[in-house]
């Protein structure tokens, strides 16, 4: 078996994906956190100069989602056909969308930008997301065939980050919250988010 | 029986051309459609699509949204995505990066005062782009590789996208011998030269 070690900072931030993955899986990896303050030393080693990083055998990959790719085919969660593994990546491009949007609302640091950015995401882009996700989620509440996919679980993890900043925003999607609670019932992943350190983000 | 593609986009390069660029290099034919902006027909279509957006690949009966799912759909059905799982890792990793160079080049062109645009493309050339092509270099093989000793679709997206940096800068890649590799090395592919001469010429 292949030696995985991923690093990046104390937070679930780019890596918790990759994590969740790892836990659905079973597969044992090093779970490495390092300090702020280790970051400048380590920067010029990476191939990129950001992390997360994964290392395989001593081969080190970057770039969250091909990294985040990577495990869940190594855990058998990419999708069973070609199509079916397109379908998954384009639900999570999608999702990586409205993602970078949600950080634009979090991140902004006047208080009146912010509350007008936070405004007009819960009431236009939100909805329209949850929406559109509903529609692409099945009765069984998978978004890719009849099994649990990366796709759920990518989904899972981004409403975790945005149900902190908005609490009730699945109220009412109802195959959506099927999603969310095939994820969270599925035993590795359950282990995980009893276990898992907790960070702010 | 070989499946039918369909990719529709407007009638630029833009978030279409690297699947455009992946189907010359494989040979495969693939019908081309191209909307012009504010065109009547993609008001109509528009709601009928997944995400509301193009590019969109039609092959049989699935259709496609989110250019880089369409081109690694493309790239694995063409054997163009890497032959392994750590490859295609790598792959990956180094089409996801050229997305934070898109990105500069995207405000660039998007960037309607004179002077702030200057700005930008002054940071882009003296900052940015030494870094980011400095670790594209690290990546690259001498000859002209990203992954293993044959031409992937990562190789191909370098490709595409630097395309939009030689306008600003021709000379973006001296002493970086290896990248200059890898884009010699595609464009001198016969299905992508052949492409090259013959796509649609247009401003993006």
């Amino acid at each position: 078996m292949p030696s995985y070690k991923l690093t990046y900072f104390n937070v679930r931030g780019r890596a918790e994906l990759i994590r969740l993955l790892f836990a659905t899986g079973g597969i044992p990896y090093e779970d490495v956190r390092i300090g702020r303050d280790k970051w400048p030393e380590l920067k010029p080693k990476t191939p990129m100069g950001q992390i997360p990083i994964l290392e395989v055998d001593g081969q080190v990959y970057c770039q969250s989602m091909a990294i985040a790719r990577f495990v869940a085919r190594e855990a058998g969660l990419l999708g069973e056909s070609s199509s079916d593994q397109a379908r998954a990546d384009m639900l999570l491009d999608g999702g990586a969308e409205v993602g970078e949007l949600l950080k634009e609302v979090v991140l902004e640091k006047d208080a009146s930008k912010r509350a007008e950015k936070k405004k007009e995401f819960s009431e236009k882009s939100l909805p329209h997301f949850l929406t559109l996700y509903e529609g692409f989620a099945n009765d069984s509440g998978h978004f890719v065939g009849e099994s649990l996919t990366w796709a759920d679980i990518s989904f899972f993890n981004m409403m975790d980050f945005l149900t902190a900043e908005f609490p009730s925003a699945l109220e009412g999607y109802d195959k959506l919250n099927k999603i969310i609670e095939n994820v969270k019932s599925n035993p590795g992943i359950a282990k995980w988010l009893k276990e898992r350190p907790v960070t702010d983000h | 029986m070989a499946p039918k593609y369909r990719l529709v986009y407007f009638n630029v390069r833009g978030r279409a051309e690297l699947t455009r660029l992946l189907f010359a290099a494989a040979g495969v034919e693939y019908q081309d459609e191209r909307f012009e902006f504010g065109s009547e027909q993609w008001k109509e279509l528009k709601p009928k699509t997944p995400m509301g957006q193009m590019p969109l690949l039609y092959v049989d009966d699935v259709t496609l949204c989110q250019s880089l799912t369409i081109a690694r759909y493309v790239a694995r059905a063409t054997g163009l995505a890497g032959r392994s799982p750590l490859d295609e890792a790598r792959a990956d990793m180094i089409v996801d990066g050229l997305a934070d160079l898109e990105k500069k080049l995207l405000a660039i062109f998007n960037e309607k005062d004179e002077e702030k645009k200057g700005e930008l493309q002054k940071d882009l050339a003296g900052s940015f782009l030494p870094q980011f092509l400095g670790n594209y270099e690290k990546l690259a093989s001498a000859e002209g590789f990203f992954i293993g000793d044959s031409m992937t679709w990562a190789d191909i997206a370098f490709f595409n996208t630097l395309g939009w940096v030689t306008p600003m800068d021709p000379a973006v890649l001296d002493g970086f011998n290896n990248l200059a590799k890898v884009v010699d090395n595609v464009q001198s592919q016969p299905g992508v030269a052949r492409w090259l001469k013959e796509r649609p010429l247009t401003k993006m």
